[in-house]
């Protein structure tokens, strides 16, 4: 009896948009409630304007629902919508009309480690704190935008190459490098294998 | 296949399921790696490694409050033309009245389903990540007020008998969602349908209970002063600790504490061992253990170096799982203790 209830074997991002390409504003309203947090996160490590953030947030929305007939190509919205909001920020900090829209070679990522509080969960000595605060900031941006997409917004390694404008090897150099830095920490006696 | 012989700490930090596993702790995930790892031993200090690497970057994000999404949301459907008030935001009021009726439609008449919205205060990351489940999924809740236990069959193919006085409650859309989901308040047994890509949680005030397929016990009214999980079959994980058949877990709510203890009647779990075939004649112990551990879905551990010398000869037919345990280790004159809910064997060996 309850499952007439359930709308279908398909996941929550695909029926979303399958609603959407039928015009149905309650499709794009889940997406905005589902994304929004991660959007305006990930928008914030380009920008400290809070208010840019929000608009930018508005008009991928408005771009999605404006080009709604063909949403259910969209494989993975995650992907699309956080590719779409770093262009649309760079764009409006960059001022840069053209299409296609480069990348800046450039760009800043604001991004802060709640050192302190890994250190007391994990009660490290004051050693191994020190070499952690010293680590995380020896990362460049980019090395910190890899491990943010990876670890907090969980692309893949073809989706980060995309995001970044990078071939895959270089997001796989990216992480090698931050992992390097960060493994210094822990070092242990007996060396492994990167 | 992936080629994990080769893997390197880079490929681990690349690997979606590797970082799920540390960041969310799922069971399925739990089970994977437990076995990856007995597969490649000498890739243990790699692992313990990126999992440290991992559990040290802990990124600072702000936290946007349920309300600036709803304006946001709001100010999206203004712009775009649509009237705010007919999707689901910035009230949820009227889509949450529309199901309900869609519901009480379906839903046999008799069974007091409503739904509701679960309060919570997002706390860390994770939680917070749940309380934005929550908020878009309606519930319905079921309540046993009679004495005696009632059953629910969930669109899964899982069914809940729910104890006296108890109430659980899950979404409309449970079975397709990531997660399936199920709080519950008072006792309940549950027969969970396998499906590995959805994994089954069960909520019970501080604590959740991670199941793939099986069948298990929960207590936990509000009055107690523990909680307590028992399977029956399968495994669940609580709270990262593992619980196997017939093992209990107690949870202290003013300790916060967990204790893991056996039951004191465990019964046969594996239906392919009868309790008639425990009949040996010079059997190496190692043999009899083997088939009792499995039989029981206990852990039995001992030293099978200093075991391997010795042989049994009893019959164990009809014998409670303690007597069997007793009667096996006077033959091979060993003591037993249960430890966290294990069988340790304390034995000088065999001549």
């Amino acid at each position: 009896m309850m499952k007439i209830l359930s709308p279908g074997t398909l996941s929550p991002d695909a029926q979303w948009l399958q609603r959407l390409q039928h015009d149905d504003t309650e499709g794009l309203a889940l997406l905005m409630d589902k994304y929004y947090r991660d959007l305006f996160h990930y928008a914030s490590k380009f920008t400290r304007d809070e208010g840019l953030a929000r608009d930018c947030i508005q008009e991928v929305f408005i771009s999605l629902w404006e080009r709604r007939k063909t949403a259910t190509a969209i494989l993975s919205p995650r992907h699309y919508l956080l590719r779409a909001i770093k262009n649309k920020v760079l764009k409006a900090l960059y001022k840069k009309d053209r299409v296609p829209f480069d990348l800046p070679d450039e760009y800043d990522f604001f991004q802060e480690f709640n050192i302190e509080q890994v250190i007391i969960e994990k009660q490290l000595s004051e050693e191994k704190a020190q070499k952690l605060r010293q680590a995380l900031s020896s990362l460049s941006k980019r090395q910190q935008e890899v491990i943010y997409l990876k670890f907090y917004q969980h692309l893949d390694h073809g989706q980060i190459a995309e995001q970044m404008d990078i071939s895959r090897q270089s997001v796989y150099n990216l992480i090698h490098e931050s992992l390097q830095k960060l493994r210094s920490v822990w070092a242990t006696p007996t060396s492994l294998p990167l | 296949m992936r080629d994990y012989q080769s893997y390197t700490l880079t490929d681990l930090m690349l690997d979606e399921d590797f970082i799920r596993w540390v960041q969310e702790q799922r069971p399925a995930d739990q089970a994977f790696w437990d076995e990856w790892l007995r597969a490649y031993p000498e890739k243990k200090p790699l692992v313990i490694e990126a999992r440290r690497i991992l559990e040290s970057v802990d990124i600072q994000e702000k936290y946007i409050p349920k309300e600036e999404v709803q304006q946001e949301t709001a100010r999206l459907l203004k712009a775009i033309g649509a009237a705010p008030a007919q999707g689901l935001t910035p009230s949820i009021t009227r889509p949450f009245l529309r199901r309900l009726w869609s519901a009480a439609a379906v839903i046999i008449i008799g069974v007091s389903a409503w739904l509701f919205l679960i309060k919570n205060t997002p706390k860390t990351r994770k939680t917070q990540a749940y309380a934005e489940q929550i908020s878009t999924h309606r519930l319905i809740e079921r309540i046993n007020h009679g004495d005696k236990p009632d059953t629910a069959h969930l669109s899964d193919g899982s069914w809940i008998r729910i104890g006296p006085n108890s109430r659980i409650a899950y979404s409309i859309g449970f079975d397709t969602a990531a997660i399936r989901e199920v709080y519950l308040s008072g006792e309940a047994f549950f027969q969970v349908a396998k499906s590995p890509h959805h994994p089954f949680h069960v909520i019970t005030g501080e604590v959740t209970t991670v199941v793939l397929g099986t069948s298990f016990c929960i207590r936990s009214f509000e009055k107690d002063t523990t909680i307590q999980v028992t399977v029956r079959s399968g495994k669940v994980s609580v709270s990262g600790i593992i619980l196997t058949p017939n093992q209990r877990l107690i949870y202290k709510k003013a300790a916060q504490s967990y204790q893991r203890l056996l039951l004191d009647h465990p019964v046969i779990v594996a239906p392919e061992i009868t309790d008639q075939s425990m009949v040996y004649e010079e059997t190496p112990v190692e043999q009899v253990f083997g088939q009792l551990s499995k039989a029981y879905g206990v852990f039995i551990v001992y030293d099978s170096e200093l075991l391997h010398k010795c042989t049994v000869t009893a019959d164990l037919k009809g014998e409670s799982f303690y007597h069997k345990l007793d009667l096996i280790c006077r033959a091979i004159g060993a003591e037993y203790e249960v430890i966290d809910g294990q069988v340790i064997i304390q034995s000088g060996g065999c001549r």
